[in-house]
């Protein structure tokens, strides 16, 4: 508890939705990552948000890792395809990720509105009495 | 014209408190002023009883700005307001103070100008 | 007649919270240094330390750590959301033990002024 406790726990959530938006970006960015069959495909990222442990504001609690199985493509063309013509392609949807993004960034800009509000108010309690 | 000599009259009766550099003229002054001290002992004890309140007020808000100052400086204050209401309650009480201290040295002064 | 325990602290205070500014300057102009390492400054603990135990604050100077934040791409480990954050909390606290000052002063000045 410090004395502009408001802005360190919107903070908290900045910095979980940063990191959301990070897994994010990492996945789309991954989405046609091709592998071979003998090989896990990319794993897509999954942001665990938890309360902090301390009571103040979130935290990541760790990331969760998506289908190593991933989802076998018939590309014979491929250089990596397999003796069959498969490789293995990441099990990533796009529109859930998009959606994902649309919320971790609106959660990103709501945290900050937050850090706005709070020195506005803390500003008017700093020049209480003036 | 009437009523200012009826004040000199009552000032006449003041002079008797000139036999203050007689002896004997002295227990009627202290008659005088056990008189004066039996109708406003109440009033005056109750205004330096309030002073010294006030000043000790002053005081404890001073105390509990200045703590909540250290609590600014090491950052364990919880929440800012806290210490500008303090600080402001302290600025008050001692602008207040003094304006009451003005007032009366203005009213000594008074006095001693009646005196002259 | 300016060195009773607060005003001490409040000086402290002010001298570190300055120090912090400037760090935070120097993270966000380094922000893609590759190598760079994102620098904290310290002062709260040890000021608190120094006034529960009774001894000196004025004793008490900011101490500068790096970051131990995880490194990005271009190996800098500077957050700029929380560099951002850091400095409109650090000019809140500036701005706080700097009017807490000016307390200080207008009541001395207040008193000596009498009339």
């Amino acid at each position: 508890m410090s004395t502009f406790n408001a802005i360190g726990v919107a903070g908290t959530g900045v910095t979980v939705y940063r990191k959301w938006l990070d897994a994010v970006s990492d996945n789309i960015a991954n989405i046609n990552t091709t592998t071979r069959t003998s090989e896990n495909a990319f794993q897509a990222r999954y942001v665990e948000a938890r309360a902090a442990q301390d009571g103040n504001g979130a935290e990541v609690g760790g990331i969760q890792l998506g289908s190593a199985e991933g989802v076998l493509a018939y590309e014979p063309d491929n250089p990596l395809a397999d003796a069959e013509g498969y490789v293995r392609r990441p099990d990533i949807d796009l529109g859930s990720q998009m959606a994902q993004m649309m919320m971790a960034q609106r959660a990103y800009q709501a945290n900050l509105a937050v850090v706005d509000r709070a020195r506005e108010s803390y500003s008017a309690a700093i020049n209480l009495g003036k | 014209m009437t009523s200012p000599i009826g004040g000199i009259g009552s000032i006449g009766g003041f002079s008797g408190v000139e036999g203050i550099s007689g002896l004997g003229g002295f227990s009627g002054v202290g008659g005088i002023s056990d008189d004066t001290e039996t109708t406003t002992k109440g009033p005056n004890a109750d205004f330096a009883g309030m002073l010294a309140q006030g000043l000790e007020n002053v005081q404890a808000n001073q105390s509990k700005a200045s703590d909540l100052a250290v609590q600014v400086a090491n950052g364990t204050l919880a929440d800012p307001a806290q210490y500008t209401m303090a600080s402001t309650e302290a600025a008050l009480g001692l602008q207040l103070t003094m304006a009451i201290r003005n007032k009366a040295v203005e009213a000594f002064q008074e006095i001693m100008r009646m005196q002259a | 007649m300016f060195d009773d325990r607060s005003s001490s602290a409040l000086r402290v205070a002010v001298a570190g919270l300055a120090a912090r500014q400037s760090a935070i300057a120097n993270n966000i102009a380094n922000i893609e240094t590759p190598g760079y390492r994102a620098r904290k400054v310290k002062f709260e603990e040890a000021l608190k330390g120094a006034m529960d135990n009774g001894g000196s604050p004025s004793d008490v100077t900011p101490s500068v750590l790096s970051s131990l934040e995880p490194t990005r791409l271009n190996g800098s480990n500077v957050n700029l959301d929380q560099e951002t954050l850091s400095h409109i909390d650090t000019t809140m606290r500036y701005n706080l033990a700097i009017r807490a000052l000016d307390g200080k002063y207008s009541l001395l000045r207040e008193a000596i002024k009498g009339a």
